[in-house]
């Protein structure tokens, strides 16, 4: 009996409630209703919210990092268009830039006219590493060498290893204040032997990485630069005067992967030239690629790649098939298996090329270097261990045959 | 009409129940497996106050941050970021190990408990667990150690030095890395392993095979038995219900099959998820080719647990229909644990049929007519390591 009257009650009610005309409601009402309702709903998210990540911050004692202000410094190359607009000339991208905005690697900015580069002396990264980090086997091995980088990049690579600098802006992360002489003094005091110019593409740094490679070679240190070889030739050859050792990234051997992966329009050819302009420059070469599985693992494609650095760069330059760990916008993806690497590895060894390795992959022999004439073991690499066993002066101890390279 | 009953009956008799089961939890002795309480020994032992930290391997400094890459998860760790397993974590460009010789469980079984049924039936292990696990298994059984950090355990204090004393103390002629995922303290179990073998203890490895291919290649080559769960057949169970993938764990198992260790591949079947026959036969198939048929499987009666506590036990028909799948399917050796008195946890000759090790559910190997490895009725090679 009482559940009637219950119901007959609540159904009353809601009647009573509908039928109100809406003008019945003052603004007054309107407003406080709303401001109650609004600051509940805050108070139940703040209360809901999910906590923070548990960092380990009572064992692992972690000062905050500082973000450098932003520094102009004109940059060397571009040509400037009527109504302040320029047009970059330093990789084949040519962003045309009207005034107040920047260029598509996100570290250059054209400003009344002038174009400048924003990461001078402005580095994100500059770590003491062993070179063999850097896919640099043919170069001082078992040495360190300082790493530098700073924020942007003019490629999107789906499976960048550093993402967190290379896509970042100048004024989102951490960072540094170093001039030339700074970098050189630290690499001293640090104990490395050669500066690396690595991390993202050191063609968006050109300015910076120009005199700190001067000031290098005037330390009598050694200097070296990975690269995509995404660069106008022109600049490229001026930087190759100061680099002792490039290493090329050749990331795929067709123009859609580069489109696909990259978030390049390129023709392959252009890359490939610029792997040929290094070749004959001063610079010693080694080249790098990427297998990122069902995306460039096709044999046929490492074969002809392989047969196209035979025949264009010759056979003593190294090649490195570098494993892929899952990372970016690939992070779903799964790792290269060794199986994939090893049969990269035989069908570049089958072309003809004398050094090949296989990088990111621990303890291997292929990460070794053998004697392409008595097929003698002359440096030794496992995991993070590099042991010279069997070369003196750059030659092979037993049939000293000359290896190429900066010993 | 049913009963009323008023306030004071309803009073009384809540009582007198409340009383009589406080009464019973008194009476009743703990049940244990085995003759004694195994952890009894293992009890007084002190705990460890404090953490720790050992520099880590399998990572690579990117930057300011560093990439762990034991597991196929590779999580990037900025600077004092603690990764997904909750005890690897970036501390100024380096990875540590929050859990090397610290371990938070500690106890004694058969090996029949692994399950691993195909290496030296009966010996008695010396298992080991620490905190932390890089999957989220919905029906984890072990969640109290595996879903926490190593702050949020009591561990101890014990140098794979000690591990392996220890083990030796009780009798024990193996050592299990179990309970959790022990590839989240890799470095840990792999100096248990290698100070093991240079005593003459076997190593034994429970692991999910969510593990990248270098540091299983490795794992393969210092322990003498790999136990690999499979825990599915699909990418979209392991997406839901255990929280990886499935891809790198059939590389882990290829890559583990290839290296000198014993394997033996284990699935949970929970009903309704991963219980179908395709499924099964399946899962079996790709055993079968990829390994080998001769490689032992065990379906396992899924309890609920952890998050699935509202989904019933497997049914018994569907565990005998699944070992009926996978034994169409090519492979030899297929046990049903879980499920004590059941005639599927014997081994059984692939040539004669007839019964040569008998078991009693995890506790006991009561007939083993296994003579130098083969059948002692027909004389078929049996594989695995017996002696």
């Amino acid at each position: 009996m009482s559940v009637v009257t219950h119901q007959s009650l609540f159904l009353y009610n809601f009647n009573l409630e509908i039928n109100l005309p809406m003008s019945q409601m003052t603004r007054r009402d309107f407003i406080k209703k709303t401001l109650l309702t609004g600051s509940a709903a805050t108070g139940v998210a703040l209360g809901l919210r999910p906590q923070p990540i548990r960092g380990l911050s009572d064992f692992a004692d972690i000062e905050p990092e500082q973000v450098s202000p932003l520094t102009l410094h004109e940059a060397s190359y571009y040509e400037k268009l009527p109504n302040l607009g320029i047009k970059c000339t330093l990789e084949p991208r040519q962003c045309v830039i009207n005034e107040g905005e920047r260029g598509y690697c996100g570290a250059r900015e054209n400003r009344g006219g002038v174009y400048y580069t924003l990461v001078y002396e402005h580095a994100c990264a500059a770590y003491p590493e062993p070179i063999e980090r850097h896919h640099f086997y043919h170069l001082l091995p078992g040495k360190k060498a300082l790493a530098i980088g700073t924020a942007g990049c003019n490629l999107r690579c789906r499976f960048c290893e550093t993402w967190p600098i290379s896509q970042s802006r100048p004024e989102d992360i951490p960072s540094e204040k170093l001039s030339a002489d700074d970098v050189v003094e630290r690499a001293l005091a640090e104990d490395c032997q050669a500066i690396i110019f690595a991390y993202n593409e050191p063609t968006i740094y050109f300015e910076y990485m120009l005199d700190i490679a001067k000031e290098t070679k005037r330390a009598g240190l050694i200097t070296a630069s990975q690269t995509a070889g995404y660069i106008y030739p022109e600049p490229l050859k001026e930087i190759c005067e100061y680099l002792d050792a490039i290493n090329v990234d050749l990331k795929g051997f067709t123009k859609e992967y580069y489109q696909k992966n990259c978030g390049v329009k390129v023709q392959l050819e252009r890359i490939l030239d610029a792997i040929k302009i290094i070749n004959q420059s001063y610079s010693i070469l080694e080249i790098t690629n990427l297998v990122v599985p069902e995306l460039n693992d096709n044999p046929q494609l490492i074969s002809d790649m392989s047969v196209w650095i035979r025949e264009n760069i010759g056979t003593d330059v190294p090649l490195h098939f570098a494993r892929f760990f899952p990372n970016y916008q690939l992070a779903k993806h799964y790792a290269t298996p060794l199986e994939t690497l090893e049969k990269a590895y035989d069908i570049a060894k089958n072309a003809g090329l004398q050094y090949v390795y296989l990088d990111n992959v621990g303890k291997h022999k292929a990460t070794s270097t053998y004697c392409p004439k008595c097929g003698e073991t002359l440096i030794q690499r496992s995991e993070s261990k590099v042991d010279i066993v069997g070369m003196k002066n750059g030659q092979c101890m037993n049939c000293e045959h000359k290896i190429a390279g900066v010993w | 009409m049913e009963k009323e009953i008023n306030r004071r009956e309803f009073i009384q008799w809540t009582f007198a129940a409340a009383s009589f089961c406080l009464a019973a939890r008194g009476i009743a002795a703990p049940v244990y497996r085995g003759k004694d309480d195994p952890t009894r020994a293992l009890r007084d032992l002190p705990f460890k106050k404090d953490v720790h930290l050992t520099e880590a391997r399998y990572y690579r400094a990117i930057g300011s941050m560093v990439q762990c890459v034991l597991c196929p998860e590779y999580c990037m760790l900025k600077d004092g970021e603690i990764g997904r397993c909750r005890v690897r974590l970036n501390k100024n460009r380096k990875l540590y190990s929050a859990v090397y010789g610290q371990p938070c469980s500690l106890a004694l079984h058969p090996i029949e408990q692994g399950p691993i049924f195909h290496v030296y039936p009966g010996i008695r292990c010396l298992a080991i667990a620490t905190a932390g696990c890089n999957l989220r298994c919905k029906y984890c059984q072990n969640w109290q150690m595996s879903q926490f950090g190593a702050d949020e355990t009591q561990n101890y204090d014990l140098s794979p030095k000690s591990v392996v004393q220890m083990a030796l103390d009780n009798n024990c002629e193996a050592v299990v890395c179990t309970y959790t995922e022990p590839i989240v303290y890799a470095e840990y179990a792999m100096d248990v392993a290698k100070e093991a073998k240079r005593l003459g203890l076997k190593s034994i490895f429970v692991t999910a095979g969510y593990i990248d291919q270098e540091p299983m290649k490795e794992i393969g080559e210092c322990f003498d038995v790999v136990r690999i769960d499979l825990k599915g057949f699909t990418e979209k169970f392991y997406e839901k219900i255990v929280g990886g993938r499935l891809k790198p764990v059939l590389m882990a198992l290829e890559t583990a099959y290839k290296t000198s260790a014993w394997v033996e591949v284990v699935t949970l079947l929970v009903p309704n998820f991963n219980d179908s026959e395709e499924e099964i036969s399946a899962l079996s198939k790709w055993i079968a080719e990829h390994l080998s048929p001769d490689v032992p499987l065990h379906l396992l009666r899924f309890f609920p647990a952890y998050k699935m506590r509202n989904f019933p036990p497997t049914p018994e028909n569907i565990l005998q229909l699944a070992r009926e799948a996978a034994r169409n399917a090519g492979l030899k050796f297929v046990y049903i644990g879980n499920w004590p008195g059941n005639n599927a946890e014997h081994t059984y000759c692939p040539n004669c049929k007839r019964r040569i090790i008998q078991r009693v559910s995890y506790l006991a190997v009561v007939e083993n007519n296994i003579v130098d490895g083969r059948c002692k009725f027909c004389g078929t090679a049996i594989p695995g390591r017996w002696s």
